[in-house]
């Protein structure tokens, strides 16, 4: 999903960069100092989660969990996301420093929306609403989040518009595997820790 | 499932090449290292006004010279090669991508359609059925990786070699939201931690035989990996959270006021440069030397387009 150094144009630069200022400043205004502990460990969790290798057949793809930190931290994902972001281009060089607020609202936008407008039907005390829910919050993060990076991409000069259709194309695969993934995670969190999604008291503990 | 994090084998130190804080070469007797003199609050904008300065050049000879900048610094640091290649390849995944992408176009030349027809340069170099490869997109991917990999061996060179705490009381010293600066540091601080428990919870799994495999049961013992890695993650959230606001905590870490002590910031920055004029000096010379190279670079890209 990161796009590197070297290959955005500044117009698109700028615009990106612009776009994560303006969420970092609304949600960092909204995210109390109280939270700051537990928002700072739980994106330490997600990305160590991130990490994990899913196998498909021979290769390999990496989790996003981009809708499920929207829907676990709501706002504060995006702050969250934001720092893993810049660990990961001051300590991996995945993307770098100007394409960093690109990158951010690439992965940040997508998974606040997500997470805050499929919150309600995680909630859901039905089980199927739920996993669709929850299937959804996974799959259109992902979805979203490619269609911005080839959007990106493409708007950098027409040169890219090959790369960019295939970038989208080979993020397909990923969507499925992270919507049934994220219901698989949802069920397992909502039998453990409800209070994760900020779902407290709604389990039915159904098998 | 691996979880292959470059955190778990420096837990709480730094990334990259390891600052004065971290465990890295900074420990040796010679403190006169070139890299460690110079504060990390100048290392850092030098490196973000190299970055937008060489994301911005147009022209292959530029970017040459973008490089050779970079690996003069490198040289001057005396940075680990090895090391340095290992974190520069993967970045150069994306730039090969790039190598077969760009240059291919299902247009055939002289169709109206090819890259560079606008500009008349359209070069075949060979076709392969219905794909050809042109010249133009083997160029453009060739300083997209020249440019790329200048601003990553520079920022390693100059962020890579101090700490992370230096580099966040640099940041807070840019004027960067102290709340997001922290943050910074406690997702920083908390990463080695949960890098280690995603390494028991692996090997739990491994001890009762899983393997990941592509199949429904495969993913869902996954699923459940992650998920209980989360939930660990959430339990030392509360309860850190619960132990900060037992202590106070509201962004600054209170202290009772009786000899007039001031309460600490959370990012352990009171303001002040810092520094001492030494240091300060060869920070200033490396910030305009970069600066100006890169002014040059930039002009001299101007005018030979």
């Amino acid at each position: 999903m990161h796009i590197s150094e070297g290959v955005l144009s500044a117009p698109v630069l700028l615009s990106g960069g612009a776009l994560a200022v303006l969420g970092l400043a609304y949600s960092l205004r909204k995210m109390p100092w109280q939270h700051i502990m537990s928002v700072g460990v739980l994106a330490a969790g997600f990305f160590v989660a991130s990490l994990a290798h899913i196998p498909i057949g021979p290769s390999s793809v990496h989790l996003i969990l981009g809708g499920l930190m929207g829907a676990a931290l709501g706002w504060a994902a995006f702050p969250a996301i934001s720092v893993a972001m810049f660990l990961q281009a001051l300590l991996l060089q995945f993307g770098g420093l100007t394409s960093l607020g690109a990158n951010i609202s690439i992965v940040g936008y997508p998974a606040v929306f997500c997470g805050l407008a499929l919150r309600p039907f995680l909630a859901s005390a039905s089980f199927k609403i739920r996993n669709l829910g929850a299937f959804f919050c996974g799959f259109l993060s992902v979805l979203f989040s490619a269609a911005l990076s080839a959007t990106a991409l493409a708007a950098s000069g027409a040169d890219f518009f090959s790369s960019a259709w295939m970038l989208f194309t080979a993020h397909v695969p990923v969507m499925f595997i992270e919507g049934l993934l994220t219901v698989a995670i949802v069920n397992f969190v909502i039998r453990v820790t409800p209070d994760l999604l900020g779902l407290a008291g709604t389990t039915r503990y159904e098998v | 499932m691996r979880f292959e994090t470059p955190f778990s084998d420096a837990q709480g130190g730094s990334g990259g090449f390891g600052g004065p804080d971290g465990k890295g070469r900074a420990n040796s007797p010679d403190c006169m290292d070139p890299a460690s003199v110079i504060p990390a609050t100048r290392k850092l904008l030098s490196a973000f006004i190299f970055s937008i300065c060489v994301s911005l050049l147009g022209n292959i000879a530029a970017a040459c010279a973008a490089c050779l900048v970079s690996l003069l610094l490198i040289l001057l640091f005396r940075l680990p090669w090895r090391r340095l290649l290992k974190i520069l390849l993967p970045v150069n995944f994306f730039f090969l991508f790039l190598w077969i992408m760009l240059p291919l176009s299902i247009f055939a030349p002289g169709s109206g359609q090819e890259p560079g027809f606008a500009s008349g340069q359209a070069v075949l170099l060979f076709n392969l059925g219905p794909f050809y490869f042109y010249q133009s997109g083997l160029l453009l991917a060739a300083l997209i990786t020249l440019k790329g990999n200048a601003i990553a061996a520079m920022l390693l060179a100059l962020a890579g070699t101090s700490g992370i705490s230096e580099n966040c009381r640099a940041l807070r010293r840019l004027h960067v939201p102290e709340k997001l600066v922290m943050l910074l540091l406690i997702t920083h601080s908390n990463l080695g931690l949960l890098a280690q428990e995603a390494k028991v919870i692996r090997q739990a799994a491994k001890l009762r035989g899983f393997t990941p495999r592509t199949s429904p049961s495969g993913y869902r013992t996954l699923a459940w990996l992650v998920g209980l890695l989360l939930v660990r993650a959430w339990q030392r959230a509360k309860r850190v959270e619960e132990a900060m606001l037992l202590r106070g905590f509201n962004g600054r870490f209170p202290l009772l006021h009786l000899d007039g002590a001031k309460d600490i910031p959370a990012t352990g920055v009171a303001g002040g440069t810092g520094g001492d004029s030494f240091a300060n000096r060869r920070g200033d010379l490396l910030l305009a030397g970069l600066a100006l190279c890169s002014l040059l670079i930039l002009f001299g890209d101007l005018v030979i387009l």
